[in-house]
């Protein structure tokens, strides 16, 4: 057994090396010899003050009385690390840019810097963290007292145990956690002591873990086997349900909304990047840390007498096993989880109360800042911060005092998560929600407040209080619809489960609601906008709010009562800012204005920096509303012109529209101008001749017949013509227009070229030349109108024979099947298209080489070509001009092929 | 079919994006993981390797867990405005107001 006073020493020992540890660590930090106190691994080792000894020896008794609900409470903050990307890296974001200094800092700066809303977080931090540390000092005395056995010696007071370790640490948390009043000037001393902490309760956890189980338990599955032979269950009791769902929840609010959880994670971040080793990191940390507690409450249960705590096993079982050293390492670790808690619980929270409570109403109360003197408000800060963390450990040990023998203690781990919780709707709001209004995270926050206390924090006294135990049996005024733990008759449900549903219900319903109802301060909607949008490029610009007319004079007398001196020239200097009295006109710039309430922000909070500039400035600053009013009119401005150059835009295009549609339009009326005196010319000229000829019958009387004869054959044949021309232009118009209708049946294509090919064969002879067949396509099924497919064969084969002024002329055919389509080919070998009319052979009254001089007077009208053009087009078939290796032209007729085969 | 001018890798500086979508699914798989009906399907009183089923689950959800988001946090780019502290940050900021 080990004496009390080894024990008491030992740990008074242990302090004394964090004193130096803390001491050292300041020391280089101070020489800017940081390095390795900024590593990602000791920012890791930090945050894990998140488990207390409410888990180092909790955990075991609580594996003990409700089996795997201790792993929820690692489960919860390890979904948040995993997911660190997506609201602690914001939170990181936003904290250093808006100088961040506590939870309720960033709550109170997200709603427009509300020195209320603060005030209100404030008090539900302490209200909610006060019995959580004096949870702590319970886990101390009970476990001096455990691995000294001086209960049964009667050798120790409790009492006087807790307030001397209540004591030792105000005096180390005052020694370290205020060296300074910049809240992001980290407290490295005391970073460093925290990180050293969790490695020795991490050691003393797994050196036990591996005792108990290796040494005497022979191994985990034996742990199991003699659990089982002690007559335990193994095995989860009841199925997982509700409470471990709420307790996965709630540790993860609290790892986020805790106010020691927030100092460390978030306000003593150095590197956001740090956050990336910790995303897995702290996850591990927990991972390894919970490996031996179940085999440890299970070996407990079936080797140690009835009755004994399972809370302690941690320190009895290696002590039964006659290894008081290693319980008195498992002590240390114990030791080092509670004071790591209660030192950075209550830096976070004696700034939260120096900032938001003291600071706040000395300004408001007191005049004469000149009184001050120089650091003035700081000297202020760090005093009120003291006298907090005293105050703060002074309540602790109340609370240890009055509820300490009561089972109230043993609860309020998660009683407390529970209240810390309902801050964690306004945060997500936040952070998320740019409508969230003050009013309505201020309502929200205090109705969710309120029904935990009612639900969770009151009940947690009835063990001990007769009047509450009533209470709680029969509601106040014996309205039972309002008993505590079955608020609107919701009974049968978990005390857990029930308080967070109904606070978080009402927390969260109250800030919509509110949020909706309620409209936003210009403030606000600044703010609202720095913090939801603080990814976006460019949103870190702080808006100006004060109006450009102060003296830099009275600027630097205040920056001076809250940085000191030094540190004020420094910051002046940086911006290039005078500040001697001999340039007293001297116009600090919005800028410098808005910059240096960051700077004041990060020692005294948003709220009262805002309060204190805006009193030393007071004549000179433009209402926000104005400055809000020149916003909304430029962006007015912005958005008209947007407008404008949208309109003008598309007036632009509409313009450019309306010419191409012009040119359209005046090239068709030019090519109806065209076609018209085209078919005039065509017309006139037979016409002409016909009339002259008639004319001629008609007044020479003394012809002779042979004559005659001429002239009437000669009125004939151009009658003929102009018949031709005339059915061709009718033809065209109606193959323009869609007027002639036609059947397409299945047609051999091959027969049809084949009468084409006879019917020119008499002209190809009057000419003397031949039409060569090539090689030919067995047979042709296609869609078509036989006539009119004749019509284009025999119009392109013509005129391969008219236009053919080789000396030798041939006319070539070949026609074959390719890639589903009939194709024929006819090509000539005379002088060929000349490259100018190439693209323009298919129009009306082209024709070809007729500006070539006086040749093929009467070869055609100009008509042939557009008409079967046309007609090949209506036959969903192609009519295009070839290049050909040989001299001549070439026409290439395409058909689509019918699919099904046709009929013999 | 493949190949509208696109090299085969993908394109650089989106799939960082994408990546940093993606790590949303490690918190809520995880959630959806510890889940009483997931849990529940573990949670029948059986034993593996002398090991409670149950607990099995829960540490290998956990540490399947940490390991994604080890991998993760290594791939993933940072977007962090300067790698040094906020205060050294200040030094950055262009001067000469005035």
């Amino acid at each position: 057994m080990l004496s009390p006073d080894l024990v008491i020493l030992t740990a008074v020992a242990y302090v004394g090396l964090l004193f130096l540890l803390a001491y050292l660590s300041d020391a280089r930090a101070r020489r800017s010899d940081a390095g390795f106190l900024r590593s990602p691994f000791i920012y890791t080792l930090s945050i894990s003050v998140y488990c207390t000894s409410w888990t180092f020896y909790g955990a075991v008794g609580t594996a003990a009385r409700s089996g795997l609900e201790f792993m929820a409470i690692y489960m919860g903050p390890t979904l948040v690390f995993v997911g660190w990307w997506f609201v602690l890296r914001k939170l990181i974001r936003i904290s250093h840019a808006q100088r961040i200094t506590s939870v309720a800092d960033l709550l109170s700066s997200r709603f427009g810097k509300s020195s209320h809303l603060a005030v209100l977080v404030t008090l539900i931090a302490v209200i909610t963290i006060t019995p959580y540390i004096a949870l702590q000092l319970k886990a101390i005395t009970t476990s001096i007292q455990a691995v000294s056995l001086a209960k049964s010696g009667g050798g120790l007071d409790d009492v006087q145990l807790a307030l001397g370790v209540a004591i030792g640490m105000a005096g180390f948390t005052i020694l370290f956690g205020t060296r300074n009043v910049d809240a992001r000037e980290q407290h490295h001393g005391v970073v460093a002591a925290i990180a050293f902490e969790a490695v020795v309760k991490l050691l003393a956890l797994i050196a036990v873990g591996i005792f108990v189980v290796f040494s005497l338990g022979g191994g985990p599955v034996a742990v199991f086997d003699r659990a089982v032979a002690a007559g335990l269950d193994i095995h989860e009791q009841a199925p997982f349900g509700s409470r471990w769902v709420t307790v996965l929840l709630l540790s993860a609010c609290a790892v986020i909304c805790l106010p020691r959880q927030f100092q460390i994670t978030v306000v003593e971040n150095s590197n956001e990047d740090h956050l990336r080793t910790a995303s897995w990191a702290f996850p591990g940390y927990m991972l390894v840390m919970s490996l031996f507690i179940a085999p440890i409450a299970l070996y407990g249960l079936a080797t140690m007498p009835a009755g004994s705590n399972p809370d302690m096993f941690v320190l009895t079982l290696p002590m039964s096993a006659g290894h008081d050293w290693l319980a008195l390492f498992a002590f240390i670790g114990g030791f080092s989880s509670a004071t790591s808690m209660i030192i950075v619980a209550s830096i976070a929270l004696s700034i939260m109360v120096s900032n938001h409570i003291v600071v706040p109403i000395a300004l408001r109360h007191s005049g004469n800042l000149e009184a001050a003197g120089e650091r003035g408000i700081a000297r202020l800060l760090l005093r009120a911060r003291r006298i907090s963390i005293a105050a703060l450990l002074g309540l602790g040990f109340l609370y240890f005092l009055l509820a300490g023998d009561s089972n109230a203690l043993a609860q309020i781990g998660l009683i407390s998560f529970a209240g810390v919780a309902q801050l964690l709707p306004a945060m997500i709001a936040a952070l998320y929600w740019r409508e969230a209004t003050l009013r309505g995270a201020f309502a929200g926050i205090s109705a969710g407040f309120v029904v935990w206390a009612w639900t969770s924090f009151l009940p947690s006294f009835g063990t001990s209080a007769e009047t509450v135990a009533a209470l709680m049996r029969e509601g106040p005024w014996g309205i039972r619809l309002l008993r505590p733990e079955a608020l609107f008759g919701m009974e049968g449900l978990d005390p857990l489960v029930h308080s967070v549903f109904w606070s978080l219900f009402f927390n969260v319903t109250t800030l919509v609601f509110v949020s909706l109802t309620t409209s936003q301060g210009v403030m606000e909607r600044i703010q609202a906008a720095l913090f939801v949008d603080v990814f976006r490029r460019g949103a870190g610009a702080q808006p100006h709010l004060i109006h450009a007319s102060v003296t830099t004079e009275e600027l630097f007398f205040v920056a001076e009562r809250v940085l000191g001196w030094t540190r004020a020239k420094a910051f002046f200097e940086e911006y290039d800012v005078p500040r001697s009295h001999g340039v007293e006109s001297f116009v600090a710039s919005p800028d410098f204005i808005a910059e240096l309430e960051r700077a004041l922000a990060s020692s005294i909070g948003s709220a009262s920096a805002h309060i204190l500039l805006s009193k030393v400035v007071a004549g000179d600053i433009i209402t926000l509303e104005e400055v809000m009013r020149i916003a909304g009119e430029t962006q007015q401005v912005i958005e008209y012109s947007h407008e404008l150059e949208q309109t003008s835009q598309e007036l632009r295009e509409t313009a450019q529209k309306l010419r191409e549609a012009n040119a359209l339009l005046h090239e068709l009326h030019r090519q109806k101008d065209d076609f018209l005196s085209q078919v005039s010319h065509e017309v006139r000229t037979p016409m002409t001749s016909i009339r002259s000829f008639s004319e001629i019958l008609l007044t020479e009387n003394d012809l002779n017949a042979a004559s005659r004869e001429r002239f009437v054959s000669t009125i004939h044949r151009e009658s003929v013509r102009l018949t031709r021309l005339l059915d061709e232009i009718l033809d065209l118009n109606a193959l323009e227009h869609g007027e002639r209708s036609w059947d397409n049946v299945p047609v051999d294509a091959e027969l049809v070229l084949d009468r084409a090919i006879a019917v020119c064969e008499a002209l190809a002879q009057q000419k003397g030349m031949r039409i060569e067949n090539g090689p030919r396509a067995a047979r042709g099924v296609v869609s078509t109108d036989a006539d009119r497919l004749s019509q284009v064969f025999i119009n392109v084969i013509a005129n391969a024979i008219a236009h053919n002024d080789a000396p030798a002329p041939r006319v070539r055919i070949e026609s074959r099947i390719e890639g589903g389509n009939y194709v024929v080919d006819i090509a000539d070998n005379g002088s060929g298209i000349p490259e100018e009319f190439r693209r323009t052979i298919f129009d009306k009254f082209v024709r070809a080489g007729r500006s070539a001089a006086g040749s093929a007077p009467t070869s055609g009208l100009g008509l042939g070509l557009n008409i079967s053009y046309k007609i090949m087009e209506k036959m969903q078939g192609r009519l295009e001009l070839v290049d050909m290796p040989r001299p001549g032209a070439c026409f290439r007729l395409t058909l689509p092929l019918l699919r099904q085969p046709a009929e013999a | 079919m493949a190949g509208h001018g696109h090299g085969p890798g993908p394109v650089p500086g989106n799939g960082g994006k994408k990546l940093a979508e993606a790590t949303l699914i490690l918190p809520l798989l995880g959630a959806a993981f510890l889940m009483p009906a997931f849990l529940n399907l573990f949670a029948h009183r059986s034993r593996l390797f002398g090991l409670p089923l149950e607990v099995l689950y829960l540490f290998f959800v956990w540490f399947a867990l940490v390991l994604a988001a080890f991998l993760v946090s290594r791939r993933l780019k940072s977007d962090a405005p300067s790698a040094a502290p906020e205060r050294h940050a200040e030094h950055e900021r262009p001067t000469g107001i005035g």
